[in-house]
C-alpha cells in the first residue's frame, strides 16, 4: 500500500515524533486512525534513512494487527531488514531462542499450547509431593463442593492462574529458594515443582516467555546492550491493554538507552484488565519512567470510521468529546428488545436477507457479508443465533464465530495421533504428550515402562503403534503415520508432499465422520505450514520450530463471510454494518463485574462494541435469556438504560 | 575497519580434515605445493561469499584407507570479533544483528558455520549456514539459521593465473568492474558518444583499407535482410559502456619508450593485475565510506611472487600490507615470507594423512625477546628458505657449509635445494632457537655436528633437550663426529685429498719455488698426529673445503666418493624424505 494521506491531527504527530524522537504518548481514541499513525510513522523512519541500518520495533496487540501492519507497509524499502513487527510475546521468544544459553538452555523448549497439558503437569507436581497431594486429595470442610471432582477441577485452576499471575509480576524462585514473603511454603514448592517439571521435560508456558527473556535482558547487560543497539525505535500499539510483564520487558529494554519509544493506545478501550492488563502503564508509569515533558502526550481525537450516530452514542458511553463534524455519513442506530433469543436472532437474520445486497456509498459499494458483524460479550450470547443461522437456507454456511487465539488442535483420533508424535518428535523429554499417546493408544502401564526406555522418538513412536491395545488405528493408517514421521525427521521441508501422501491415505478410513474429520485437520496443518514458511528464512525450519509456530497461535485461518464475534477477539477491527446482541443487564455488564474497576472495564467493552460499527448498528436484547440453570427475565443494560428500545416480535410466541 | 575475521576451522574439505587456526591482518600461508593451502583459501571463500561453484562431492575430505568421512559433512566455522574492545560498532552490530553473540567475559562475536551436507545422495549438496553459540565447544545451533548480511565481508579471490591483460578483457576481473563503472552524466555522455560517433566514421572514411573493408562487408546487406544500419566498423568503442573494453594500459618503464602491457613480461602484468584489485577495493571502500556504509574485504591471493624479481616481491609485500580489510597470501616465496612477524606465519604440512596447519604462537611465548628479534631478522632475513624446505640440516662449521652441498651434488646428482633439502650453518650457539623453531614449523629436522669442543657439546646437548631428545645417541637425527670433519676424514683415510686441498690453495701464495716446495715436503713429512694438529694447515680450514670435497667425490674408489659419516646424513635424508 502506497503511503497513506494523513488528517493534520496525525501528520503533527508523526511529523513530531520524526523529527524530534524522544518518548511519546498518543492517546488515540477509537476510529481515531492510530495504526496509519504507527505505520506512517515507521514508513517516515525508513524513507529518511535508507542507508542506516537500525531497526524499529513495533510491538502489537495480536498476530493479525502485526500481519496488517506490515500489509501496509510491504511497499517500503528494507521493510524485512530493519523492523521487527510481532506481539510482545513473539518478540520475546525470538530474543530467546537465540540467546537460551544464557539461562542454561541448550535445546529450545517447546511451548506447552494447551491448558489441559498445563493441568496434567500441575497434578503430576501436586501428587508427587506429599504436602501439596494432601490438599488436593482431600475435599474442604468447607461444604462448598459437591463432589471431589468438582473440587479438583477447581483447586486445579486456582493454582494455575495463581501460578500465572505470579510469573506475570515477573517472580522467579531460584531451586534453592524456600520461601517468598507472602507466600505459604506450599505456595512456593507447588510454585517451584511446576517449573522443575516444565523444565525436565524441556517445555514453556506462556508466561515464561516473558518471564525468561526478561530476566536475560535484566541479568545480562551484555546482551540487553547488544539489542539495544539494533533498535533505535520502539513502537507499541493498544498500549492501553499492557501487562506489567509486557510494560516491565519494554521498559527494561528501553530505558536509558532507547530514547525514541511511542506508545499508542486508548484507555477507554482498555478491557484485558481481567488479564492482568491496566492502562496506567501507559498513562502512569510510562509518563514517569520516561520523564514526558510537555508536548510529549498528544491525542487524536477525530473519529474517521463512524458515522455522526456511532460516535455520538460512543461519547455517550465514553464521557469523551469525540469530534466528527465533519463525517460525511450520518448513519443509523436502533435499539431493540425481544421476548425471548429465538426472536432476537430470527429478527436479525431476516435484518441481514433485507439488507444485503444493498449498493451505496455508505457501503462503499455493495454491502456484503464480510462487511457485517454481530458481537456479543460472551459466546454464550451467540447459542440461539448459531442455531438459527444453520438452518437458513442462504446463510447456513456463509457464517462463522471468530474465536481468540487459534491453536492447531486436531478433532479426529488419526490426527490426534500424528499431532502428538511431531510433538514427541521435537521434544522427546515432554512426556506430558508421550503419555497422552500412550492413553490415546490404550497402552498399559507395564507397556508404558517398557516403551519409556526408548531413547529414539522414531522407535518410541513405532513400538507404541505396533502394540495399541484399542485397535484405534488399522496397520496401514499406523504405517502411513510412521512413514510421515520418517519423512519429517529426514526433511522437513517436503511437509507438503508428506501431507499430500497422508490424504491418500485418510481416503481408505472407513468411519464416515473419523475421515472427514481426519482430511479437515489435515487441511489445517497444510494452511498452518503454508504460513509458517512464509514466515522463516528458508533453510531455518524444523519441526520444533514449526510447533513453536503453532503454540504461538499464528496461524488464522482467513475465514469469508458473516462474522459472529465477542467483543474481546474484535480489537482493532471494523465492520460496516455491526449487530451487537445480548445486552442484556447482567450479560452487558457481566454480573460478576462489581467492582468500580471492573464495571469501568466492562463499559470500555460495550465502547469498544459500539466504535467497531462505521455506518449502522442494531443494538438488541431478549427480555428472556436461557440458563443452565433456567431462564433469567433481564432488564436492558446499564450503558444504554436512557436508550428508546424499541419491542419488535417476530414469531408467534410459543408457550 | 571495525571487525577482523578472527578464527576458521575447517572439516572434511578436501585434504583439510580438521583443522583450526586464527587470522590476523596479515596471514600468510607456507607450506609445500599440495598441502593445502589453496583448498584453505577456497573454503574460506565458500564460508564468506556462499560460492556453490567450487563444491562438488569429491572435495570432501577422503582418508588414507580410502573412505569417506561417516557423515559425508563439510563444515567450514568462521569467527568474525570486532577490530578492537568487547563490542562490535554500532554499524557491524546492525549488519551481523541478533546472530552476534557474547561470550562469558562479555565479549561479543558472531561465528557461523556453512555445512556442506551431502548426506541425501544427489548431486547437488545441501548448503546451510547457522549460528555457532559457542566456540570452543565446537557445536552449533542447526536450528539457528544465519540471518546476518554478509554481503559486508565480501571474499575477494585472487588466484596464481592472474594477468591484468586477460583481466581486461574481462567485466568480471577488479578490472573490469572497475573500469565499468566509469561513471559521466548525461550530457557528457552524449557528446562523448558523439565525438566517438564521428571520429569512428572519421577513421573510416580517412583510411582506404577500412573504406574498401566497409564497401565490401556491405554486401551482407543485400543478403541478409536486416532492419538495422546493418554492417558497421568501428575501430574505436561506439558506446561508453564499452569504453573499459578496449581500455588499454601504458606503462613506461624508465627511461624507456611508453609500451602497451600487452608487450611486458608476465612479472609487470601479473604485479599489474594486483594493483587493479587494490584500485577496486580501495575505491569500493571509499565509496561505502562516503554512502555512509560498511565494508570489511577479505583478500585471498595466491602466490604474489609470481614471476616477480625478488627486489619487486618485496615491494608487492609492501602494497599487499597497504591494502585494506584483511589479506590471506599463500606463498613460495623465501623473499616475501621473512618479511612477515612470526605471529603471522602458518605453516601447512602434511599430517598422518591430513593436512594440518600449524602457527608460531607457543614457539614465540616460549622465548625471549631478544631470541625473538634474532629469529626475525638473521634467521628470517638470512635463512628464508628453511621455511619451505622438506627437511632441514644443521651444522655448526664454515667447512660444512662449503662441502655438505658438493657431496649432497654427488649423492643426489642435483643440488640439495632441488630436493627440497636446506643445508644450513647455524652459529653453533643457534642450534637452539633453530631447533624450537623448525619443531613449531614442523618441518623435520637432521644435525649434523663436529660435536668436539666442550662448549659445542653443552649447546648442542641443552638445544637436545629443548625439544624434548634426552638421548642423542639413540636419537637417529644427531650425527655427530665427536671431532672436527677434517680430523674424521684423515682417520678415514683421506689425508692426501685434504693435504692437495691445502696445497691447492696455499701454493699460489708463495712466488718462491723453493719456499712452495719446502713446505709440501714439511707437510707431507708430518705424522697423522701431526698433520691434525698442524696451524698452518688449520688456518686454511674454510678456504680448501671445496677442494678436498671435490676431490673426495672423484675418488678412484667409487666406494670412498662418500666418507661414512657422510653417507649416513644423506641416507637418513633419504629416508626422512620418502
Amino acid at each position: 500500500m502506497p503511503r497513506q494521506n494523513l488528517s493534520p491531527e496525525q501528520a503533527a504527530i508523526v511529523d513530531n515524533w520524526v523529527n524530534k524522537g524522544g518518548p511519546m504518548l498518543v492517546e488515540a481514541s477509537a476510529g481515531s486512525g492510530k495504526t496509519r499513525v504507527l505505520t506512517e510513522s515507521v514508513r517516515e523512519i525508513l524513507e529518511r534513512t535508507p542507508r542506516e541500518r537500525f531497526r524499529i520495533l513495533c510491538l502489537t496487540f495480536t498476530n493479525k494487527a502485526a500481519d496488517e501492519m506490515r500489509e501496509r507497509l510491504a511497499d517500503v524499502k528494507g521493510i524485512k531488514e530493519r523492523t521487527f513487527i510481532g506481539t510482545t510475546h513473539a518478540f520475546a521468544l525470538e530474543i530467546l531462542k537465540s540467546r537460551r544459553h544464557e539461562l542454561g538452555l541448550d535445546d529450545m523448549p517447546q511451548i506447552i499450547d494447551k491448558e489441559a497439558d498445563r493441568k496434567a503437569i500441575l497434578t503430576q507436581a501436586i501428587l508427587s509431593n506429599p504436602l501439596l497431594a494432601h490438599h488436593y486429595l482431600h475435599l474442604p470442610d468447607n461444604n462448598l463442593y459437591d463432589s471431589l471432582p468438582k473440587y479438583q477441577t477447581d483447586f486445579l485452576s486456582k493454582c494455575l492462574t495463581f501460578i500465572s499471575r505470579q510469573k506475570q509480576r515477573l517472580i522467579w524462585l531460584d531451586e534453592e529458594v524456600n520461601s517468598y514473603p507472602g507466600w505459604t511454603r506450599e505456595r512456593v514448592r507447588m510454585y517451584q515443582d511446576y517449573n522443575a517439571l516444565l523444565r525436565s521435560q524441556n517445555l514453556i508456558d506462556y508466561d515464561d516467555i516473558l518471564l525468561m527473556t526478561w530476566r536475560i535482558l535484566s541479568e545480562r547487560e551484555a546482551v540487553a546492550n547488544l539489542y539495544r543497539r539494533l533498535y533505535k525505535y520502539v513502537l507499541v500499539d493498544e498500549a492501553q491493554d499492557l501487562s506489567f510483564a509486557q510494560y516491565e520487558l519494554i521498559r527494561t529494554f528501553c530505558i536509558e538507552h532507547i530514547q525514541n519509544v511511542m506508545l499508542v493506545g486508548d484507555p477507554k478501550q482498555a478491557i484485558h484488565g481481567y488479564a492482568g492488563a491496566s492502562s496506567q502503564f501507559m498513562k502512569e508509569r510510562f509518563v514517569e519512567d520516561f520523564e514526558l515533558g510537555p508536548g510529549q502526550q498528544m491525542p487524536i481525537q477525530y473519529n474517521y470510521r463512524s458515522s455522526k450516530a456511532i460516535t455520538s452514542l460512543a461519547n455517550n458511553l465514553s464521557g469523551n468529546g469525540q469530534d466528527n463534524s465533519e463525517n460525511y455519513f450520518s448513519g443509523k442506530i436502533e435499539f431493540l428488545e425481544f421476548s425471548d433469543e429465538r426472536n432476537e436472532a430470527a429478527w436479525i437474520i431476516q435484518k441481514i436477507h433485507q439488507v444485503i445486497g444493498t449498493k451505496g456509498e455508505a457501503y462503499d459499494g455493495e454491502l456484503t457479508l464480510d462487511k457485517i458483524a454481530i458481537l456479543g460479550r460472551n459466546r454464550f450470547v451467540f447459542k440461539e443465533l448459531e442455531k438459527a443461522l444453520s438452518v437458513d437456507e442462504k446463510l447456513c454456511n456463509q457464517f462463522f464465530l471468530k474465536r481468540g487465539t487459534e491453536v492447531l488442535e486436531p478433532e479426529s483420533s488419526t490426527m490426534k495421533v500424528f499431532d502428538l508424535g511431531t510433538r514427541i518428535l521435537s521434544n522427546r523429554r515432554a512426556y506430558v504428550y508421550v503419555n497422552q499417546l500412550f492413553d490415546l493408544l490404550a497402552i498399559n502401564q507395564e507397556q508404558c515402562q517398557f516403551l519409556d526406555n526408548e531413547k529414539d522418538s522414531l522407535a518410541l513412536l513405532s513400538s507404541a503403534l505396533s502394540i495399541q491395545n484399542n485397535s484405534l488405528l488399522p496397520k496401514s493408517l499406523s504405517n502411513a503415520l510412521l512413514s510421515a514421521w520418517e519423512k519429517i525427521e529426514i526433511d522437513i521441508n517436503k511437509l507438503p508432499n508428506i501431507l499430500e501422501v497422508l490424504i491418500d491415505e485418510f481416503a481408505a478410513i472407513n468411519a464416515d465422520n473419523e475421515r472427514s474429520l481426519a482430511l479437515q485437520d489435515l487441511e489445517e496443518w497444510r494452511e498452518a505450514w503454508t504460513k509458517y514458511v512464509r514466515s522463516v528464512p528458508a533453510n531455518a525450519k524444523s519441526m520444533a520450530d514449526f510447533r513453536r509456530f503453532l503454540a504461538m497461535g499464528t496461524q488464522s485461518k482467513k475465514q469469508a463471510g458473516l462474522t459472529l464475534a465477542t467483543v474481546h477477539t474484535v480489537k482493532g477491527l471494523e465492520f460496516y454494518i455491526v449487530f451487537l446482541i445480548g445486552v442484556g443487564d447482567g450479560t452487558f455488564p457481566d454480573y460478576r463485574a462489581v467492582g468500580k474497576n471492573e464495571l469501568a472495564e466492562e463499559r470500555n467493552n460495550a465502547y469498544v462494541a459500539v466504535t467497531r460499527a462505521k455506518r449502522d448498528l442494531y443494538v438488541s436484547y431478549p427480555k428472556l435469556k436461557k440458563a443452565p440453570w433456567g431462564t433469567l427475565q433481564q432488564e436492558k443494560s446499564r450503558f444504554f438504560s436512557n436508550q428508546p428500545f424499541q419491542s419488535v416480535e417476530t414469531l408467534a410466541s410459543r408457550g | 575497519m571495525g571487525i577482523q575475521v578472527q578464527k576458521i576451522r575447517i572439516k572434511n574439505f578436501r585434504s583439510l580434515q580438521q583443522v583450526e587456526t586464527t587470522l590476523g591482518e596479515v596471514t600468510l600461508l607456507l607450506g609445500a605445493n599440495n598441502s593445502g593451502k589453496t583448498s584453505f583459501l577456497r573454503a574460506l571463500s565458500i564460508a564468506l561469499n556462499g560460492d556453490r561453484m567450487f563444491i562438488a562431492r569429491d572435495d570432501l575430505f577422503i582418508n588414507g584407507e580410502g573412505k569417506l568421512p561417516s557423515s559425508p559433512q563439510i563444515n567450514i566455522d568462521l569467527k568474525i570479533i570486532p577490530k578492537t574492545g568487547q563490542t562490535f560498532t554500532d554499524e557491524w552490530a546492525q549488519v551481523f544483528g541478533d546472530d552476534i553473540q557474547i561470550d562469558a567475559a562479555g565479549s561479543e562475536f558472531f561465528a557461523y558455520r556453512t555445512s556442506i551436507d551431502f548426506s541425501a545422495n544427489q548431486p547437488e549438496a545441501k548448503i546451510r549456514r547457522y549460528v555457532i553459540v559457542d566456540w570452543e565447544s565446537d557445536g552449533a545451533d542447526e536450528n539457528q539459521e544465519v540471518r546476518a548480511n554478509l554481503v559486508k565481508t565480501p571474499l575477494f579471490f585472487i588466484d596464481a593465473q592472474r594477468d591484468l591483460q586477460e583481466d581486461l578483457k574481462y567485466a568480471q576481473s577488479y578490472f573490469g568492474r572497475l573500469a565499468s563503472q566509469i561513471e559521466y552524466d548525461d550530457d557528457q555522455k552524449k557528446k562523448l558518444e558523439e565525438g566517438l560517433g564521428s571520429l569512428n566514421s572519421e577513421a573510416v572514411e580517412k583510411s582506404q583499407v577500412l573504406a574498401h573493408l566497409k564497401t565490401t562487408l556491405e554486401e551482407l546487406n543485400k543478403t541478409v535482410a536486416t532492419k538495422g544500419k546493418g554492417v558497421e566498423i568501428t575501430p574505436f568503442p561506439k558506446k561508453l559502456r564499452d569504453l573499459h573494453k578496449g581500455l588499454k594500459v601504458h606503462f613506461q618503464d624508465g627511461g624507456s619508450e611508453t609500451f602497451s602491457l600487452e608487450y611486458h613480461g608476465m612479472g609487470t602484468r601479473s604485479w599489474a593485475s594486483l594493483l587493479g584489485y587494490k584500485a577496486f577495493i580501495d575505491w569500493m571502500v571509499e565509496k561505502t565510506a562516503k554512502d555512509g556504509d560498511v565494508l570489511y574485504p577479505v583478500l585471498a591471493l595466491e602466490e604474489p611472487e609470481a614471476h616477480l624479481h625478488p627486489n619487486a616481491q618485496r615491494q608487492v609485500y609492501g602494497q599487499l600490507k597497504q591494502m585494506p580489510g584483511q589479506k590471506i597470501i599463500s606463498t613460495h616465496s623465501p623473499y616475501i615470507a621473512p618479511l612477515a612477524s612470526l605471529s603471522e606465519l602458518r605453516l601447512f604440512y602434511k599430517g598422518k594423512d591430513s593436512t594440518e596447519i600449524s602457527d608460531l604462537t607457543s614457539f614465540i611465548s616460549g622465548i625471549t625477546p631478544k631470541e625473538k628479534h634474532n629469529v626475525e631478522t638473521s634467521i628470517m632475513r638470512h635463512r628464508g628458505e628453511l621455511l619451505f624446505a622438506r627437511i632441514v640440516v644443521l651444522f655448526e662449521g664454515f667447512t660444512e657449509e662449503a662441502a655438505l652441498p658438493i657431496f649432497a651434488c654427488y649423492h643426489w646428482e642435483c643440488e640439495a635445494f632441488e630436493k627440497g633439502v636446506a643445508l644450513i650453518h647455524c652459529g653453533g650457539g643457534d642450534y637452539k632457537l633453530y631447533l624450537q623453531l623448525l619443531e613449531a614449523l614442523h618441518i623435520p629436522w637432521l644435525v649434523f655436528s663436529d660435536y668436539d669442543r666442550p662448549e659445542i657439546k653443552t649447546k648442542l646437548n641443552s638445544a637436545a633437550t629443548s625439544v624434548g631428545v634426552s638421548d642423542m645417541d639413540g636419537d637417529s637425527r644427531f650425527i655427530c663426529l665427536s671431532s672436527s670433519i677434517e680430523d674424521y676424514l684423515i682417520d678415514e683415510g683421506y689425508r692426501t685429498e685434504i693435504q692437495e686441498a691445502y696445497f691447492s690453495v696455499k701454493e699460489p701464495e708463495y712466488s718462491n719455488i723453493a719456499k712452495r716446495q719446502a713446505e709440501r715436503a714439511r707437510v707431507e713429512g708430518l705424522s697423522l698426529q701431526e698433520f691434525k694438529e698442524d696451524n698452518r694447515v688449520k688456518s686454511w680450514k674454510a678456504k680448501m673445503a671445496a677442494s678436498w670435497a671435490q676431490s673426495i667425490v672423484t675418488h678412484s674408489n667409487e666406494n670412498k666418493r662418500l666418507p661414512g659419516k657422510i653417507k649416513l646424513l644423506f641416507e637418513t635424508i633419504d629416508q626422512h624424505l620418502k
